[in-house]
């Protein structure tokens, strides 16, 4: 295969069958130890130890260069993927370039450009252009990297390729090589008569579309337009109440296009464009595919309360030249079945949907960073023994099949894989702690001695006599993150009853207040 | 048409007290507590408040005791302006994690957003420290609570910014001294239909096991004698 990826370790991919793991693909340094395709992934450890491998995953890999081939398309409307019609797995992408040379100013930019978005992706790949199909394969396949063949230099060019190259199978190549057939100019020189019977209509089909007898037709991927919807009107308009009409226009526009995908949106783009200024943009974050139209209005009005302007207009001058436009786009969407309840769960569905509704809308209005899931976290540092959870599909759906089943927490439910961290039973946490710890001046009983525990501090300006301290706890620092102070905490009440926690540095002897028991 | 019952030899009209349909009670499992909330029980569809001094900080705890035995489903919605609220010890005292979401927010925005959760049916306690509230603010609150089903804790201070409330039930909460290991807090209704005013409940935390009692302190004010009955609850 002539694909390499170019990374910087020796790795291969592998193909796993029954016990065996196959090589399938080696990395430019793993091919520098020696080891080649077909060979197990034994005798490529025994060749280089530290060799690294990775799972052959064909399907997506043709999505990941279907995905390529679409963001080819803005170098020419046709492309299409090489669907191998021979067992040799193929990763080719053809893109019709007729007419395209003079958007780009000839086909040698167009090259560049290609070349230079590969090289940006970090794929290496061999790029040829040629006026049929077959030719351009057969260039790119023999390593003629950035080459352009124009038509009357076609079957020169041809010539010198290996048989191979043709797109044939691999016992027909071998038979042509043991004739000592091995340049596709020698075959094209053989009488046409002969070759069917010998070898089959396909190497005769694969010459002439290479030469460009016979047209290779090309399935191209088929253009996805996005899902937009926009109106625009004379005059400047500024009263939400209108806004909200015209947005409700827009979505009614948007939701067909979605049902005729399956899909429902995960994101929303709603531009409200101005005459004389750049339009304004909102954007809306959905946790679940949705296409109802009520659930996106009402997103779409909290997102409105809380517009923000460009700080260096003023809200009065905004509002007199209000809006002339209005443009939603959905950049993101995900295929969505529809929505099956069962009975005895719809109450128990219902409530979570809404609260899925309610997160999103307080996520619109105050921020995405605003509502915030947690996790803890094993640590011997307090403030750090809790972290925000990462909302994802994978927590989501744990979360939902937790929920369904029982009403209880299961342990599925934490992201964290090792036994869920507790605090020590021995120790008590303040529910109130303070972002920072705040020094406070602190007297010890007996006075002269540094160890000693506390017996009056002052906070809020005012002196609190101790009247129980419990403790030390000595909390040492992550003295490998370069936190080297250890802390003794103590744990005291004052007279009216409340609660304190009180640290002390023991390598600065000062004392600081972390939080208080309410 | 007012619904009225007759309890404990005191008159109630249903229609104010809350304990509408679409709400229901929930009790903290604290007898001597839930004997004081009017009817016996707290309100589900209502928004209850918890005063404290200002020099006595804010009733977390208490606040978490409800939060924690409003829920058993749904979710709890705690409104952390300041970035003061320590979470794992929260679930040291059982809140469970994955039903907590903290929100992160202005204050100027706290009320249109606690007013926003307890209208969802999924969220079943809403906790928010609010110092003032117009009258138009606390009656949205209250409406929204009955809407939605679930409870609303709010925190506020006692004094003048206070005087205005549409709550369920208002409560005093503040320190009493307590012993080496056991954290005390009294408990006093202020207001409430049905209620037992002016009574105080001791509440009690083990540090340790974090077990929480309840007492009730008779006092008669006119022998001036009080008798003291243990109930023991453990939650």
């Amino acid at each position: 295969m002539s694909l390499c990826p170019s990374v910087p370790l020796p790795l291969v991919i592998v193909h796993s069958i029954a016990d065996r793991q196959l090589v399938v693909a080696v990395s430019e340094e793993a091919a520098g130890f020696g080891i080649r395709r077909g060979m197990t992934l034994t005798q490529g450890r025994a060749l280089h130890a530290d060799v690294e491998h990775a799972e052959y995953e064909p399907e997506k890999d043709r999505r990941t260069l279907e995905a390529l081939g679409r963001w080819m398309m803005r170098f020419s409307p046709v492309v299409a993927l090489d669907v191998g019609k021979t067992s040799v797995p193929c990763e080719a992408l053809f893109l019709d370039l007729t007419g395209c040379e003079r958007f780009f100013g000839g086909l040698e930019n167009i090259l560049q450009c290609v070349s230079n978005a590969l090289a940006h992706f970090g794929i290496s790949a061999h790029v040829a252009i040629a006026p049929t199909p077959g030719a351009a394969w057969a260039l790119a396949d023999s390593g003629k990297n950035l080459t352009i063949v124009p038509r009357e230099r076609l079957e020169s060019a041809l010539e010198p390729l290996p048989v191979c190259a043709l797109r044939i199978e691999r016992e027909i190549s071998t038979a042509l090589n043991h004739l000592g057939l091995c340049t596709i100019g020698q075959v094209m020189h053989l009488p046409r008569e002969v070759l069917p019977a010998r070898f089959g209509q396909v190497l005769l089909r694969r010459i002439d579309e290479a030469v460009g007898r016979i047209p290779e037709p090309l399935i191209p991927l088929e253009h996805r337009p996005p899902i937009e919807a926009r109106m625009e009107w004379d005059g400047a308009m500024s009263s939400p109440e209108a806004i909200w009409s015209v947005f409700q226009k827009l979505i009614g526009q948007i939701i067909p296009q979605l049902v005729r995908r399956g899909s429902g949106a995960r994101r929303v783009d709603v531009d409200l464009l101005r005459a004389h200024a750049p339009p304004v943009r909102k954007m809306i974050l959905l946790s679940r595919p949705s296409r109802d139209p009520v659930n996106l209005f009402n997103l779409f009005r909290c997102a409105l309360e809380g517009l923000e302007l460009p700080s260096h207009e003023c809200v009065s001058r905004v509002c007199d030249e209000g809006f002339s436009g209005l443009r939603v786009t959905v950049p993101l969407f995900e295929p969505m079945g529809d929505e099956q309840i069962s009975l005895l769960d719809h109450e128990r569905y219902a409530g979570q949907a809404e609260l899925d509704r309610l997160i999103e809308r307080l996520r619109v209005r105050l921020g995405n960073d605003s509502v915030i899931q947690l996790k803890l976290v094993e640590s011997y540092v307090p403030e750090e023994a809790w972290k925000r959870q990462e909302e994802d599909a994978e927590t989501r759906r744990r979360g939902d099949a937790g929920k369904r089943t029982e009403g209880t927490l299961s342990a599925d439910v934490f992201v964290s894989a090792s036994p869920r961290p507790r605090v020590p039973a021995s120790s008590s946490r303040p529910l109130h702690l303070l972002p920072t710890p705040v020094e406070t001046r602190v007297m010890v009983r007996p006075s002269e001695d540094a160890e000693g525990k506390p017996a009056a501090f002052t906070h809020g300006g005012t002196v609190h006599q101790v009247t129980h301290a419990v403790g030390p706890e000595r909390i040492a620092g992550r003295w490998w993150d370069g936190h080297d102070k250890t802390r003794d905490y103590f744990d005291v009440a004052d007279i009216t009853g409340r609660r304190f926690w009180l640290f002390r540095v023991t390598q600065t002897g000062r004392w600081y207040l972390h939080g208080t028991f309410e | 048409m007012q619904l009225i019952s007759c309890h404990d030899g005191r008159l109630l009209t249903l229609e104010a007290t809350g304990l509408r349909s679409g709400g229901g009670a929930f009790r903290t499992g604290l007898e001597a507590l839930d004997a004081l909330a009017p009817g016996g029980a707290w309100a589900c569809g209502a928004v209850h408040e918890l005063l404290a001094r200002p020099a006595d900080g804010k009733p977390l705890f208490v606040a978490m005791l409800l939060a924690r035995s409003a829920s058993e489903s749904g979710a709890i919605v705690w409104c952390d302006p300041h970035r003061e609220l320590y979470p794992p010890a929260l679930a040291a005292h059982g809140v469970p994690l994955d039903r907590l979401f903290l929100l992160r927010l202005p204050v100027a925005d706290q009320v249109w957003a606690v007013a926003e959760c307890l209208r969802c049916k999924g969220v079943s306690a809403v906790v928010a420290a609010v110092p003032r509230l117009t009258r138009i603010e606390a009656r949205r609150l209250q409406l929204a609570a009955e809407t939605g089903g679930g409870i609303g804790v709010l925190l506020r201070p006692t004094g003048k910014a206070s005087n205005i409330y549409a709550a369920a039930s208002r409560w005093l909460v503040s320190p009493t001294p307590g012993e080496r290991t056991l954290q005390r807090w009294t408990v006093q209704l202020l207001h409430g239909h049905g209620g037992r005013l002016g009574q105080v409940v001791t509440l009690e935390c083990c540090r340790e096991t974090h077990l929480v009692r309840a007492t009730a302190e008779l006092v008669d004010r006119s022998s001036q004698e009080k008798t003291t009955s243990r109930t023991r609850i453990a939650s």
